[in-house]
């Protein structure tokens, strides 16, 4: 059965919770288990596709054509897969 | 949750953007303490990453901000189970205790986390402290061996340069360098495998409109990369930066709107076809080198409509880009609207450029290059998505190649 793990961030933002979610996923693979990275933005935005680069930073772009979040950059760099328009989820494509 | 049907991994990691407080994030937290409750103890953990900022005065890391959070986080119904917190300095055992006191977290799941030279570090630092042996512990797994050691490689590398090139990056949006995040990290990745440090200058577009002051910007670095982007702000300046390179012999690599200004520049100085540019920028000019792809034409607004993610690009033989790559067919990830004017493309090659990668069928533009030159290569499609540490990116191997070369020369 597939184990879950959230990760929340508090105090400030840009604290590196991508690249915490990245190293963590980096570690279990580096055990031999399979895992997923996935990030949930809250905003309305359905991707970040025409969101201001100066907001929201780079808009990093999936093999099947997402527009997505940067962190999912960390993710790929970190534990060298190719993620998907599964992995971002955002408000936006939610409602 | 439909990620976890299709793939039916060991672990499921769960990033929620934004911080603790936002009410933009509450219904993503509120699925988490409901995801939580169903799953059952042990089938879901979280964790909250905080900062203790130090203050100086009093020598002192300070835990309250973190206390605060983990309550705001408990009367929105989460108990964390892990808290990792980013400090500058270590933890003292008293801190460290308090924290686990005032969080109800156990000791050994106040996980901290330190600055780093390198990003790449993290695993190493995280697994350290014992952050996975703990989380496996929580959820009931059995935690094994875990093989580090090429990433421990990696790291060794990146922590021991034997040298130092600088690169430009000149673009609109200079002031925010995450917004060119994935192009930075190929850079470094490709400076790890020469065992290079990379220092990047940012060069604002818009400072590069007067030749005069983009010859001085560019005076000081071993190469330059003109990154994607939209919209005719800048333009003029990323003209004369790719001028500059072309007429210099500067390691160049021009991504996505940076072929399309390769292409624009040549057209001009080479072709003297002096009113050539983009439709983007210019609804009439004498010289459209730069056209909207015909299947986007009928298109109105923005937002997901552009050619998006992973075509297979197919490179001419004998060419700097085949040679890079080794290969006859690549797939890369676009994302544009606009494309090289196939009426243009028998004009500029007689005139020297070099078409060396096209779509399958022909007639989309993907590397343009200038072979006589040490790097000058410009492609349509965004290869910064696809480098890694341990892997760098051909094109951006290259540019940093000729760059070293630059360099001892």
């Amino acid at each position: 059965m597939t184990k879950y793990i959230f990760v929340t961030g508090g105090v400030v933002s840009s604290l590196g919770k991508g690249i915490v979610a990245a190293s963590l996923g980096r570690l279990l693979r580096s055990r031999g288990y399979s895992v997923i990275n996935q990030k949930f933005d809250p905003y309305i935005n359905v991707d970040p596709g025409t969101m201001s680069p100066f907001q929201h930073g780079e808009v990093f772009v999936t093999d099947d054509g997402a527009e997505t979040d940067l962190d999912l950059g960390h993710y790929e760099r970190f534990t060298d897969t190719s993620l998907g328009k599964y992995n971002n989820v955002t408000s936006g494509s939610v409602y | 949750m439909g990620a976890t049907k299709q793939f039916n991994p060991d672990f499921h990691i769960i990033e929620i953007g934004g911080t603790i407080g936002d009410i933009e994030s509450l219904p993503f937290i509120e699925a988490i303490r409901q995801y939580k409750a169903e799953m059952g103890y042990g089938n879901a953990i979280s964790i909250h990453c905080t900062l203790l900022p130090y203050l100086p005065t009093s020598g002192e890391l300070k835990t309250k901000p973190s206390q605060h959070s983990v309550n705001v986080l408990r009367s929105y119904g989460i108990q964390p189970e892990i808290l990792l917190c980013r400090t500058s300095k270590p933890i003292p055992k008293t801190e460290r205790e308090k924290l686990a006191l005032f969080c109800s977290i156990s000791k050994d799941a106040v996980i901290e986390c330190r600055d780093m030279k390198t990003i790449y570090e993290v695993p190493l630092a995280l697994e350290e402290q014992g952050l996975c042996q703990v989380a496996l512990k929580m959820l009931g797994v059995r935690d094994k061996k875990p093989d580090l050691k090429s990433w421990e490689k990696l790291v060794d590398k990146i922590k021991h340069p034997t040298k130092s090139i600088k690169v430009g990056i000149a673009g609109k949006y200079t002031k925010l360098s995450d917004a060119y995040i994935s192009v930075v990290e190929s850079l470094k990745h490709a400076g790890y495998a020469d065992s290079a440090s990379i220092e990047i200058k940012w060069i604002n577009s818009e400072d590069c409109v007067d030749y005069e002051c983009c010859k001085k910007e560019l005076a000081d670095i071993q190469a330059v990369v003109v990154p994607g982007g939209f919209g005719v702000r800048g333009i003029e300046g990323k003209l004369n930066v790719i001028r500059y390179a072309r007429e210099n012999n500067l390691p160049f690599l021009g991504l996505c709107l940076g072929l399309q200004c390769t292409v624009i520049e040549y057209a001009r100085n080479v072709l003297k076809l002096t009113d050539a540019n983009s439709k983007e920028f210019d609804d009439n000019p004498t010289d459209p080198v730069i056209d909207m792809m015909l299947d986007q034409k009928h298109i109105k607004g923005y937002g997901g409509t552009m050619r998006l993610g992973a075509y297979d690009c197919h490179l001419k033989k004998g060419t700097v880009a085949y040679k890079a790559y080794g290969k006859d067919v690549v797939s890369e990830r676009h994302r544009h609207r606009y494309e090289v004017n196939f009426e243009y493309i028998e004009k500029l090659s007689k005139a020297g450029l070099v078409f060396s990668g096209m779509s399958p069928d022909g007639m989309l533009t993907e590397i343009v290059e200038l072979p006589k030159l040490d790097w000058f290569v410009a492609c349509q499609f965004h290869p910064e998505f696809k480098s890694r540490p341990d892997r760098p990116h051909p094109l951006f191997k290259g540019l940093v190649d000729a760059a070293v070369k630059r360099l001892n020369n």
